[in-house]
């Protein structure tokens, strides 16, 4: 036994790759695989064979010496598209590397522009971003969820992060099939069904790490200023404190307002002035002095200060259990791009399910296994302790001629995601690409102009020429049946008359066409 | 995207509606051209009249009617005719031209030509 492989570009099989690796991640909201393929090419053997954006299927399964090769559907492993063709080095040592992502990873080079829905269902949410911010992307396969949002917002957030968030909301998953067609399905936790253990794994690496934990989360959002009120007690005193630190400051006293200035600002405030606002202690100062005068409030009166104040949104959470066993591990998210309180809540909710350590395995698998049609694998290894089911989070094949015939081409990863620098990258992006689009509102006017082409067109149309006779009718102005009275008569032999003698219409000709 | 059934419609109508530059005119000629996309004129045109009444609107189509009585007919074979924006002989630019096998009026019989135009919507890319 061994496993064949085969790459397919543009519907012609190349199979001269020195090597081929896939990697397939499976999320438990989508799944997205890439490829990339090296091959010899001398003197510019395929200098002009392959372009970006050519179609790549790649097929692999296990087969027997002697039998007949024939390849079917259910053995492919990869469907996308080539994104990039590298030439390496210089004559016959030129070497050619092509690489590409399948369809679901269109998804991410596009972002959401900005959209508030309310009160709608999920599945019409994901027709309509797909809709207006892709192209050549069905949704036939879309399938209704019974979850209607109140409200959700996006704000040029990568469309596949949009499509996750809407899956983790309604219990869904996506990707995008080999006929360019979004499926957005029910989530089940299906296992493959596959066992794994000292019978077909070759190679282990296991790993269990606070890194990633999180069991203290800060959530702050956006800023918001909402106006107040207090009444102001006078007692003889110059310096009144507040409740708030004040933003917009208006008093009145007697309902006549007073005019305010800034405490510290100038060394003697101008004249006329008759407050200052000391903003981080809380207080408005009422001024006095030998040039300005003396605007102290009588004792016993009273006034009104209006001012807003500056209320955040703010959420905080913590998982007593896991900080007693693990130690403290908090994370804080200033994310200006959050306006309510609920995504505040979601996204601490979804922090805090990182509240044990993370558990992270690989393992190298001889021989062929469909790891595709499920999320879940056993594995039985006793030297690491460990009997379990876990969630596989991806998959990578390596093929060339050495590890086909060993059947050493798949290699998995399971449970938890270990991050590392690259993840800490993706991150900072993330957070970064948030930053930047604070200030972009989904109530901003965006002018575009778009063109397309064929929609519209007239077709030639339909026509009929008719003719009649005009017998014995009268014709005003006509030679001779236009002549009244006897003995005349008209072209036909008759008695002109007055009245309508004209014969029934006659089609001569027609044409055209309606559909 | 798609252009859709009731901007079909709103075009359909437009063709024959008072605004702007629309169908207003039948011309008749005894030319023989072979029709073409770049057609501005008939090749030979005797005459042009009004078209009948207003035109009729009707999902998606619009059908213009137009007469010719027997002392106006009298002495042409036709052979062509088409639709034009303006009623003035050698005015406007041809929309619409259809080429047939010659009809004689010699006085005892009179013309009538329909014409329905169609607009269609479908998707785009």
């Amino acid at each position: 036994m061994a496993i064949i492989s085969k790459i397919e570009i543009e519907g012609t099989d190349y199979n001269t790759y020195l090597n081929l690796r896939v990697s397939t991640t499976i999320d438990k909201y989508n799944t997205v695989s890439s490829f990339v393929a090296s091959f010899d090419s001398p003197y510019g053997r395929y200098s002009d064979t392959f372009s970006v954006g050519d179609t790549v299927v790649i097929y692999a399964k296990e087969h027997t010496y002697g039998d007949a090769i024939s390849w079917s559907d259910d053995d492919k492993i990869f469907a996308g598209i080539l994104e990039k063709v590298k030439f390496t080095g210089q004559g016959t040592k030129t070497m050619l590397e092509l690489s590409g992502r399948d369809n679901t990873a269109k998804l991410l080079d596009s972002t959401v522009e900005p959209i508030v829905f309310t009160e709608t269902e999920v599945s019409e949410i994901v027709k309509e971003i797909i809709a207006r911010n892709t192209t050549g992307i069905s949704v036939n396969n879309v399938n209704a969820t019974s979850t209607t949002l109140d409200r959700i917002a996006f704000n040029h957030l990568p469309l596949f992060e949009a499509l996750q968030q809407l899956g983790e909301l309604s219990g869904y998953y996506f990707y995008i099939d080999a006929d360019v067609d979004l499926n957005f399905k029910e989530n089940s936790a299906a296992s493959t069904g596959l066992t794994f253990d000292n019978t077909n794994v070759t190679k282990v690496n296991m790993e269990n790490t606070r890194e990633g934990m999180v069991n203290e989360v800060y959530v702050y959002g956006d800023r918001t200023l909402a106006g107040f009120e207090e009444d102001l007690n006078f007692d003889g005193g110059s310096v009144y404190t507040l409740l708030s630190k004040p933003h917009n400051t208006l008093i009145t006293i007697g309902g006549v307002p007073q005019k305010g200035g800034v405490f510290n600002l100038v060394a003697s405030p101008i004249s006329g002035t008759k407050y200052l606002v000391n903003f981080h202690d809380k207080q408005v100062i009422f001024t006095s002095g030998t040039d300005i005068g003396d605007s102290t409030p009588t004792s016993g009166g009273s006034g009104l200060i209006m001012y807003d104040r500056d209320i955040p949104i703010v959420k905080k959470s913590q998982d007593r259990d896991s900080i007693d066993l693990y130690g403290l591990r908090r994370k804080i998210i200033n994310d200006k791009s959050i306006k309510d309180p609920q995504t505040a809540q979601d996204i601490l909710d979804n922090e805090l399910t990182k509240n044990s350590p993370f558990r992270g395995i690989e393992l190298a698998i001889k021989g062929w296994y469909d790891l595709v049609n499920g999320k879940t694998v056993d594995v039985t290894l006793d030297e690491i302790n460990l009997d379990d089911t876990v969630s596989l989070l991806s998959v990578d094949y390596d093929f060339n001629k050495n590890t086909e015939a060993s059947e050493n081409i798949i290699s998995i990863k399971l449970d938890n995601k270990i991050g590392n620098i690259t993840d800490q990258l993706k991150d900072m992006k993330k957070r970064i690409a948030l930053i930047e689009a604070q200030d972009m509102g989904e109530s901003d006017t965006i002018t575009q102009i778009e063109t397309t082409a064929g929609s519209c067109w007239v077709v030639g149309s339909y026509w009929e020429v008719r003719t009649r006779l005009i017998n014995n009718s009268f014709i005003l102005g006509h030679d001779i049946n236009g002549q009244l009275g006897s003995p005349e008569v008209s072209v036909s032999g008759g008695q002109v008359e007055l009245g309508d003698d004209r014969s029934a219409l006659t089609v001569q000709y027609s044409g055209g066409f309606y559909s | 995207m798609v252009f859709t059934n009731v901007g079909a419609e709103e075009i359909a109508v437009l063709l024959g509606s008072d605004t702007g530059t629309y169908i207003k005119a039948y011309g008749i000629g005894i030319g023989s051209a072979t029709d073409s996309i770049t057609s501005t004129v008939l090749e030979s045109e005797s005459q042009r009249r009004a078209i009948t009444g207003n035109p009729t609107f009707s999902s998606q189509i619009t059908t213009f009617q137009g007469d010719f009585n027997s002392v106006q007919m009298s002495g042409t074979d036709l052979t062509e005719f088409g639709l034009f924006p303006d009623v003035d002989a050698d005015a406007g630019s041809l929309w619409f031209k259809q080429t047939i096998g010659s009809i004689g009026f010699d006085g005892t019989n009179e013309l009538q030509i329909s014409t329905a135009i169609r607009v269609i919507a479908e998707s785009g890319t």
